[in-house]
This record gives structure tokens, C-alpha cells and sequence, in this order.
């Protein structure tokens, strides 16, 4: 039995052999992942160590992860914010929306007096004619009108009522779950996985009641300044941790009691920072893409593109 | 005891979903085999978590994650493969050809709109 043979089965028969070898190696490294589980008697690294003894004492947090993630490792996470802030800056860029502009004339309705001087009596080939045919038809596509053709996914007014009556129990406990994460947590928690459950309640709710719910959230212009204002913040309780104890993102706020909701002196409001800051803009980029239509400007004031 | 009780759950859960594995592979067509699927999940995941639940105790921590995880695939896996299937019949992807049966098309809008 060899790959030769088999490819020329006209209906794909399972090719076992392959079957049984993926199993088979996951099976081994399955076994090879259990038998070298650490014990529970087994010595941390040396990383860890360090983590789990200056956790309490540094910062007054039981949770040495999040103490990782938001303090003695928050430079990390400063530099991964700041990474997403510039994706979400290029993709807005990238697929930001015509903007008006007083006086603006597309280059056809521009070049009409030129052309007509040039050329007073126009004659249209017949690969001008096409050309013009298919840019109707690509705009007829994307205005989204009664009769857009089924080439286009279908912009479907939401789903049937069972996927709607599923995201309307999930919705408020997965967004529960998040707050939940980002203010109690346990390691690893904290706000920037909390900023994408975010992202996935609303997503829950686009897909089960369509863009129409969600686009007076995802598409005001506050995203954007929130956004800029969680990374304001966050750059604020970096800076001031520089200039009050030396280091960036140092503790300068008192500790309270340890297990509390603000044991960790600056954890919790960076994490909160971290949670507006990822939250918007992960909802920024992907409804965005998912907005994204056609993106260049009309010609004419009047032409098949509607503003939304 | 507990261990036993826990055990035997377990042992449920991974039969179905050996059987719902067995089901996605042998099944003639995508509503049969979505079916199948449903059942991995459903019978599958829900006596491993109360497994979980009974090996840790009612009161334990593993028990409140272990009700959470169940309620959301409880809500979750049927109502997605409904969407699912419902997407697959949209399409006109066609039933298995012994299927006796097709009462979709007086729920579903006419198609060629």
C-alpha cells in the first residue's frame, strides 16, 4: 500500500496508515508530557521561586502571577500593550472610512470639463463599457441593497431564535466571568485576558443578532478615546512608579491588606488599565475588519455608496 | 468510593465520546454527522466534569467550575450546532440519499430569494 495508489482512489478512502500514525505519536507524546509531570515534591525554578517569595513581601499580593504579569515584570506587559495600540492604530488606518471633505470631487465628475474640451462627442469601446459594467456591479455588491446577490454573504438580520435566546444567557455570565477575571482572578487573571472576553461578548452578540446591535457600541467615536485614555493611564502609573521609586512601573501606591480588591498597591489599576486599553481595542480592530466594505470615495455626491 | 463513582463517569464520558468519534467518521451525511458530534459533547464533557465534581466534593472548587463549564456547553453545543446545521441546510447541502425524511424547507424561507 503506498500514497501513490491511494491518490488515485477517486473517493478518498481514510488512509489508515496516516490515521494510525498521528495517533500513535500523539498517544507517545502524551505519555512522554504525563510521565515527566513535575511531582508535587519537586523543587521550583529558580524564576519561580523568586516570584512566589517576593510576591507577598514587594507587593502585598498573594497571587505572584499577576505580580509577574502587572509588577515585577510590567515593563513586559508595557511594551505588549503598547504593540497591540499600534496594531489597532495601522488596521483603523488601514480601513478607516472615506472622511468627508468640503468641496471633495471624485476624479470623474473633477475631469468632466477637460474631457468634454478634449473630446466633445465620447465613444465608449467595449472595454470601457465592460470596466464600467463591473464597477456598478461591485457597487451594487457592497451597498447592501434588496438586491445584492448571493455572492456577497447575505447580511442576514440575525439568527434563528435559539442561537438568540442561547447568547442572551451567555452574554451577561460571560461578561460577568470577565469582570470576575480582571477584579478576583486568581493567577493567571487580571485585565488583559478580561479585555478579550470583552471582545467575545460582543462578538457572541453580533453573530446571534447581527451587526445592527452592536454597531452603536463598536462604531462610536468614545472607542477610540477610551482606548487612548486606558493606554494614558497605563503610561501614568508606569511613569510615576520611575520618577517616585526608580524603576518604571515600580510600586508608589500604599499596600493593603494582602487578598483583598486592592492588595497589590498599582496591580489592580494597571490591570484595569490593561482591561479598558486591550478590551477597546481588540473590539476596534476586529469590527473594523468585519465593517470593512469598499473603501474608496464615490465620484459622484450622489452615487451608490451610502454612508454608515 | 468517591474514586470508584468518579471512575465510572469518566469511563461514561470517554465511551460517548469514543462513540460520538466513531459516529463523525462513519455517518453518510453532515446532519447525521453533526448529530454525532452533539452527543460527544453532551454525554462526553458532562459526566467527566461530574466526575470532577464528585472526586473534589460538592463544596469544592472544582465543583463551582465544574457547574459553570456544564451549564455554558450545556447552552452552548446545542444551540451551535444548530446554527451549524441550519447554515449546512441554507447551503443546500443535500441529506444522505436513504434519508426518509426533510421537513425543513416549512421552516426555512425559500432559498431562492
Amino acid at each position: 500500500m503506498t500514497g501513490r495508489q491511494e491518490s488515485h482512489d477517486e473517493h478518498g478512502r481514510h488512509r489508515t496508515w496516516a490515521a494510525v500514525a498521528l495517533v500513535a505519536g500523539m498517544a507517545v507524546l502524551l505519555l512522554l508530557a504525563v510521565t515527566d509531570l513535575p511531582r508535587e515534591a519537586a523543587p521550583l525554578p529558580t524564576v519561580a521561586r523568586e516570584a512566589m517569595t517576593s510576591a507577598l513581601p514587594a507587593w502585598g499580593s498573594t497571587e505572584p502571577v499577576s505580580v509577574v504579569v502587572y509588577g515585577s515584570r510590567g515593563f513586559d506587559t508595557f511594551g505588549e500593550t503598547f504593540l497591540l495600540l499600534a496594531a489597532v492604530a495601522s488596521v483603523l488606518l488601514l480601513t478607516r472610512r472615506r472622511e468627508r471633505r468640503a468641496g471633495f470631487q471624485g476624479e470623474e465628475v473633477a475631469a468632466t470639463r477637460e474631457r468634454s474640451e478634449q473630446d466633445p462627442h465620447p465613444t465608449s469601446g467595449r472595454n470601457e463599457r465592460e470596466a464600467r459594467a463591473a464597477e456598478r456591479e461591485e457597487e451594487r455588491e457592497d451597498s447592501d441593497g434588496p438586491d445584492a446577490s448571493w455572492s456577497v454573504p447575505p447580511r442576514l438580520p440575525g439568527l434563528t431564535v435559539v442561537v438568540q435566546g442561547a447568547a442572551r444567557v451567555l452574554a451577561p455570565a460571560l461578561a460577568v466571568a470577565g469582570l470576575y477575571l480582571f477584579a478576583f482572578g486568581s493567577s493567571p487573571g487580571g485585565g488583559f485576558p478580561a479585555g478579550g472576553v470583552a471582545l467575545g461578548v460582543l462578538l457572541l452578540l453580533y453573530a446571534a443578532f447581527g451587526r445592527h446591535l452592536v454597531r452603536q457600541v463598536t462604531s462610536a467615536a468614545g472607542v477610540e478615546v477610551v482606548e487612548l485614555a486606558g493606554a494614558a493611564v497605563i503610561v501614568l502609573i508606569a511613569v510615576v512608579g520611575l520618577v517616585a521609586e526608580g524603576s518604571l512601573t515600580a510600586n508608589w501606591l500604599p499596600l493593603t491588606r494582602p487578598g483583598g480588591f486592592r492588595s497589590g498597591g498599582i496591580l489592580q489599576p494597571f490591570s484595569g488599565a490593561e482591561l479598558v486599553e486591550v478590551g477597546t481595542g481588540l473590539v476596534l480592530v476586529t469590527f473594523a475588519l468585519l465593517d470593512l466594505r469598499h473603501d474608496w470615495a464615490d465620484d459622484t455626491p450622489e452615487g451608490p455608496g451610502r454612508e454608515q | 468510593m468517591r474514586t470508584v463513582v468518579a471512575a465510572l463517569l469518566v469511563l461514561v464520558g470517554l465511551w460517548f465520546s469514543l462513540s460520538g468519534a466513531v459516529g463523525v467518521l462513519r455517518m453518510p451525511d453532515v446532519y447525521s454527522r453533526v448529530q454525532s458530534g452533539t452527543k460527544a459533547i453532551t454525554m462526553g464533557a458532562l459526566p467527566v466534569l461530574l466526575a470532577s465534581a464528585v472526586a473534589t466534593g460538592v463544596t469544592s472548587y472544582n465543583t463551582s467550575r465544574a457547574v459553570l463549564i456544564g451549564l455554558l456547553i450545556a447552552i452552548t453545543n446545542p444551540a451551535a450546532s444548530h446554527a451549524l446545521v441550519r447554515a449546512a441546510y441554507r447551503a443546500g447541502i443535500p441529506q444522505w440519499s436513504g434519508a426518509v425524511r426533510d421537513d425543513g424547507h416549512r421552516h426555512e424561507p425559500d432559498r431562492s430569494r
